[in-house]
């Protein structure tokens, strides 16, 4: 019996918790309640879209027609490559994160050199900026350079979006790490830098799965960026869902709604993956706390 | 006579203790059950009959439930099963505010945004309690926290915490008093003063008074009596000079003490005026032999036995008070000088023997050194139970 | 095996001096235990020896080559961290093997290594626990590992920091006979650091006491118990503390408490008449005497009687100051008894009146010319 220990005194059953769980389900459903409504949809044939609420006859068709070449002519994007191509560019500024930003955050979190405070508070500063306070300038400048739509550039300016989150998370860890266990390797007749391979990084792990997995679904649902500097070269499936709303056309919201659902699932099996990674307390026990 | 004090000398009960009430514990059983793993008991059964105004302090190792238990009687765990009687009241069912308890536990909350000393009157001003200033500023002056009192709880160390946790449970003047390891973050200096000043606090002011520790010296000093437990079990309850000198069994034995007695594998043999021990190495074969006459065990024949021997009493160097010459001779191992004593390790015969002397000796590592183990030193168990058979000092 | 030799060392973080400024020499197989209260700076000098750490300035010197500006993996030096650090996701075996595969210690080949590490682990005891985790082992098997892994590999010097504090008092009490031996059996210099004055005086060679990052006196454990050099010295060494009483000299006497008892002036104490001191008096050196067979013992009231271990300890009420005295609980003093008090004039220490730590007013003696820099 998994029931939860009461402290003396306290009575198992209450008014006032049972008025919670009550109230708790409501707003569970008032939170699910969009989700909910656009899997229906995206279930929904044309002529239903939009005058039936629970009652219809569901079809599958919709997932299909979005990723075919019916769907392609519909809104001018092909709608596979885009999901390729938000892949290659969320994937790429990760990677790009990674390599610049972990030995970033292990020098931020390790030592205190002058003006570290100062960099660390500008890259957070990155996130609190509006997108759409910057793109203007950025857009010009793309221009100039020529890496307007290219998966280059996208993948320059997610930085944006990805740098942040990566060094924040893992200067965290990398401060939490014990200094004793480098400084064993060292004893022990490794060098800093074998040293940081061999003993920081795999206790980090968690760490680094979870700031990557962060950022990638950061920069996969981001929008202004791609929308502005690129098209169809390197645009992203964020854009390429909501071409199927017609632009003044007709609007197909079932065609929107598959199609935002299939843009949904990379995140979402790549967090699934990296779940494991995600354990926590690697370096219980090797140092006494 | 000497200095300890028994039972019925112990407690002065003065006029501030006429709150001071009994605690009965009854067969308290707590069993922690969860979905999908064994349940574990930890508490197994413990029976405990505390004097209004006696210090108790519940000793042993990781582990052994006496947290537990401590938890159980303030009321931060509920009771499996069993009885807990506050003067005659039954408080196991009641929630950890309506017992009546001060409870000096270390992670006890502190609100972070008041002063230590605005802490201390929490309590008091909330029950308008009168003179709750004076109460305050006495004891923050004997547990010496006088320095403490305008700052936070934030930028206090442990030991400092702990100090503030006992302060905040005295203050109440409560008729129980419940401590978990209340000097373990204190330093050595500090912790011997904190010590004296809380046993004269508890004599002065007859708290009914449970100490959790792990610490046989704070144990040994503090308590009126105190129970030794293991696995849920209390397996000893008694005075300080019981569980020394007549240990029930092996546990208590090789617990109590440091060095801890030394246990070795024996027998007893029969002899014409009383019996006579052998001592075995590890290796079964004999290593010392003892006369031990006047020794009376229930069986007349041999037997196997646990011999234990306390290194304090053991008697190094020619031998002092046996006119019948040293037992053994043993070959020093080590020989720690530490001031003022000297922890001495000698092989006898393939035994290693641990004894403590107050003098310094001039041993090294080698040399050949005549030892005599008095019958005062002398405990015998029973080998498969760990029961003790016969404590040498009742028939030195 | 090698010398070492510390000079002038200094070390600040921010605006703390760590350490601030000590010089020791230490012999070749010396086992040289430093003793001080946390914050004392001792994990910061052992650390600044290994080279983990940049110092201000002073010098280093093992073996008679100046080590102060060399990486760590280049000073053949092994040391044995108080928290263990062991590497988690390695078992035992490997942990105890990642010095030899560093390629600094010596090359080494699988069966050598494994041999070495056989040998290493039957020695401590752990033979049977290789192929687990370090979380799956309890304190005191961490720390032999940790031991093990200094153990492992040819070194010049041992830097032992605190092994032993984690420890319940019995497996203390049981590896401190083993680190002797240990210590005796491997010869190679050692330095150890310790809070724990037990340990300092039955395992070192010679004790530095040391406080706020300054070496207060460097001597043999009899010396520093014998005389030490101030009243933080004599404060560090003993349980219960020394008595420290305030006094004024007078005829040969010194007059303690509210001047009713006195204690003579020992041979070797350098002090005049009316001087105001400090006398300090050990609570083992001090013994209970039938107050009326011997008349020149030092009268007082027992007021408190705790037992602790083997003996008791009383705290005695003399002419209004309060001693702690220790004794063998059959002398037959209860509480609130009349006691007599005698102690042997070798015993009593003199100090320089004042609050805080005064040194000693009378010889100290010191084991070589090169220590403590006040």
């Amino acid at each position: 019996m998994a029931r939860q220990e009461l402290l003396p005194g306290q009575k198992r059953f209450s008014i006032g918790a049972a008025a919670a769980d009550v109230g708790l389900v409501f707003w569970f459903i008032f939170s699910l309640f969009p989700i909910a409504w656009m899997l229906l949809l995206a279930l929904k044939n044309d002529q239903q879209q939009t005058t039936t609420y629970f009652q219809f006859s569901p079809t599958w068709s919709n997932f299909a027609t979005v990723v075919s070449d019916k769907g392609t002519q519909m809104t001018s994007v092909d709608f596979k490559a885009s999901l390729i191509t938000s892949l290659i560019n969320c994937g790429g500024a990760v990677i790009v994160s990674l390599v610049i930003g972990i030995p970033a955050a292990y020098a931020a979190g390790r030592w205190r050199y002058r003006g570290s405070e100062d960099l660390m508070f500008q890259m957070l500063s990155f996130r609190f900026a509006p997108e759409l306070m910057v793109i203007v300038p950025l857009f010009v400048i793309y221009n100039q350079i020529g890496l307007f739509d290219t998966k280059v550039g996208m993948i320059w300016v997610l930085q944006l979006v990805t740098m942040p989150l990566v060094v924040w998370i893992l200067r965290s860890y990398f401060q939490d790490l014990p200094e004793d266990l480098e400084q064993a390797a060292l004893l022990d007749g490794y060098t800093r830098k074998r040293a940081f391979l061999m003993v920081a990084l795999p206790i980090v792990r968690p760490g680094i799965a979870a700031a990557a997995l962060l950022a990638f679904i950061f920069a996969w649902n981001n929008y202004v960026f791609p929308l502005i500097l690129a098209d169809t070269n390197a645009g992203t499936v964020t854009v390429a869902i909501t071409k199927f709303l017609g632009g003044g056309g007709q609007a197909y919201y079932n065609l929107t709604a598959a199609a935002a659902i299939i843009a949904a699932l990379p995140p979402l099996i790549l967090a699934l993956t990296i779940q494991r990674y995600l354990v926590r307390g690697l370096s219980f026990g090797a140092v006494k706390a | 006579m000497s200095v300890t004090t028994t039972r019925s000398e112990v407690r002065k009960p003065t006029a501030a203790s006429g709150a001071a009430q009994s605690l009965a514990l009854t067969d308290l059983v707590k069993t922690y059950a969860s979905r999908g793993r064994e349940s574990v008991t930890a508490v197994k059964g413990i029976n405990l009959a505390i004097e209004p105004g006696e210090l108790v302090a519940l000793l042993g190792p990781s582990g052994c439930g006496k947290t537990t238990t401590l938890r159980m009687i303030a009321g931060l765990e509920t009771v499996t099963s069993g009885s807990i009687k506050i003067g005659d009241r039954e408080v196991s069912q009641l929630p950890a505010s309506k017992r009546g308890i001060g409870v000096g536990f270390e992670s006890y909350a502190l609100y972070p945004p008041m002063s230590i000393r605005e802490n201390l009157l929490y309590g008091l001003k909330a029950r308008k309690v009168k003179g709750a200033d004076q109460m305050v500023a006495s004891i923050s002056k004997r547990l010496e926290m006088d320095d403490m009192l305008h700052l936070r709880p934030a930028g206090l160390s442990s030991g400092q915490k702990q100090r503030v946790a006992l302060a905040r449970a005295l203050v109440r003047n409560p008729p129980v008093l419940l401590l978990d390891e209340p000097l373990s973050h204190l330093d050595a200096s500090a912790r011997q003063r904190v010590r004296r000043e809380l046993k004269v606090l508890q004599r002065e002011f007859g708290y009914t008074t449970i100490v959790v520790t792990h610490d046989q010296v704070e144990a040994l000093s503090l308590a009126d009596r105190l129970a030794v437990m293991d696995a849920g079990v209390v397996q000893q309850f008694g005075t300080p000079d019981e569980i020394k000198q007549s240990p029930n069994n092996l546990f208590v034995a090789s617990f109590i003490g440091e060095p801890p007695m030394n246990i070795f594998a024996g027998e007893v043999i029969a002899a014409s005026d009383g019996v006579a021990l052998k001592g075995f190495g590890p290796d079964g074969k004999p290593a010392f032999a003892l006369a031990a006459p006047g020794l009376e065990l229930d069986s007349s024949r041999s037997r196997k036995v646990h011999i234990g021997i306390r290194p304090h009493l053991i008697q190094t160097g020619a031998a002092k008070s046996d006119a019948t010459g040293p037992d053994a001779t043993g070959r020093v191992i080590t020989n720690h000088w530490l001031g003022d004593q000297s922890h001495i390790c000698f092989d006898v015969g393939g035994c290693t023997v641990v004894g403590v002397t107050d003098k310094p000796l001039s041993a090294r590592a080698g040399d050949a050194l005549p030892v005599s183990f008095p019958l005062r030193a002398i405990h015998l168990f029973d080998p498969e139970t760990g029961d003790a058979l016969a404590h040498g000092l009742d028939r030195a | 095996m090698a010398t070492v030799s510390i000079s002038d060392l200094r070390k600040a973080f921010g605006k703390t001096k760590a350490v601030d400024g000590i010089s020791v020499d230490i012999a070749n197989g010396e086992f040289f235990v430093i003793l001080g209260p946390s914050g004392a700076g001792k994990t910061t000098t052992l650390k600044s020896v290994a080279g983990l750490i940049d110092v201000d300035g002073g010098a280093v010197t093992i073996g008679g080559t100046d080590v102060t500006r060399v990486e760590p993996y280049h000073r053949n030096v092994a040391m044995a961290f108080e928290s263990y650090a062991l590497y988690p996701q390695k078992t035992v075996s490997e942990n105890l093997a990642s010095p030899l595969k560093s390629g600094r210690t010596g090359k080494y080949n699988e069966s050598q290594r494994t041999e070495r590490i056989d040998q290493v682990t039957t020695t401590l005891g752990i033979n049977h626990l290789l192929k687990r985790f370090p979380r799956e082992l309890s304190n005191g098997q961490r720390q032999r590992v940790a031991l093990g892994r200094v153990l492992v590999r040819p070194a010049d010097i041992y830097l032992l920091d605190e092994p032993l504090s984690h420890l319940d008092a019995k497996l203390r009490a049981a590896m401190r006979a083993e680190l002797k031996q240990l210590g005796a059996m491997s010869n190679t210099t050692t330095l150890y650091v310790t809070h724990d004055y037990q340990e300092a005086l039955a395992l070192g060679d010679r004790i530095a006491v040391m406080r706020k990052g300054r070496l207060v006196q460097i001597g043999t454990p009899q010396q520093i118990w014998r005389r030490p050099a101030d009243t933080f010295v004599a404060r560090a060494l003993g349980q219960p503390e020394i008595n420290l009483l305030d006094g004024v000299v007078d005829d040969g006497r010194i007059r303690l408490g509210d001047g009713s008892f006195d204690v003579p002036v020992p041979r070797d104490a350098r002090c005049d008449r009316g001087d105001r001191v400090r006398v300090g008096l050990r609570p083992c050196d001090i013994h209970v005497v039938d107050a009326n067979a011997d008349r020149s013992a030092i009268h007082g009231r027992v007021v408190l009687a705790e037992r602790l271990g083997r003996n008791v300890e009383l705290t005695v009420d003399v002419a209004g100051a309060e001693l702690i005295v220790l004794a063998s609980g059959r002398e037959g003093v209860g509480e609130g008894a009349q006691v007599g008090l005698t102690v042997a004039d070798s015993d009593i220490h003199v100090f320089a009146a004042g609050d805080g730590d005064t040194p000693r007013l009378g010889p100290v003696e010191r084991e070589s010319a090169l220590e403590a820099t006040q």
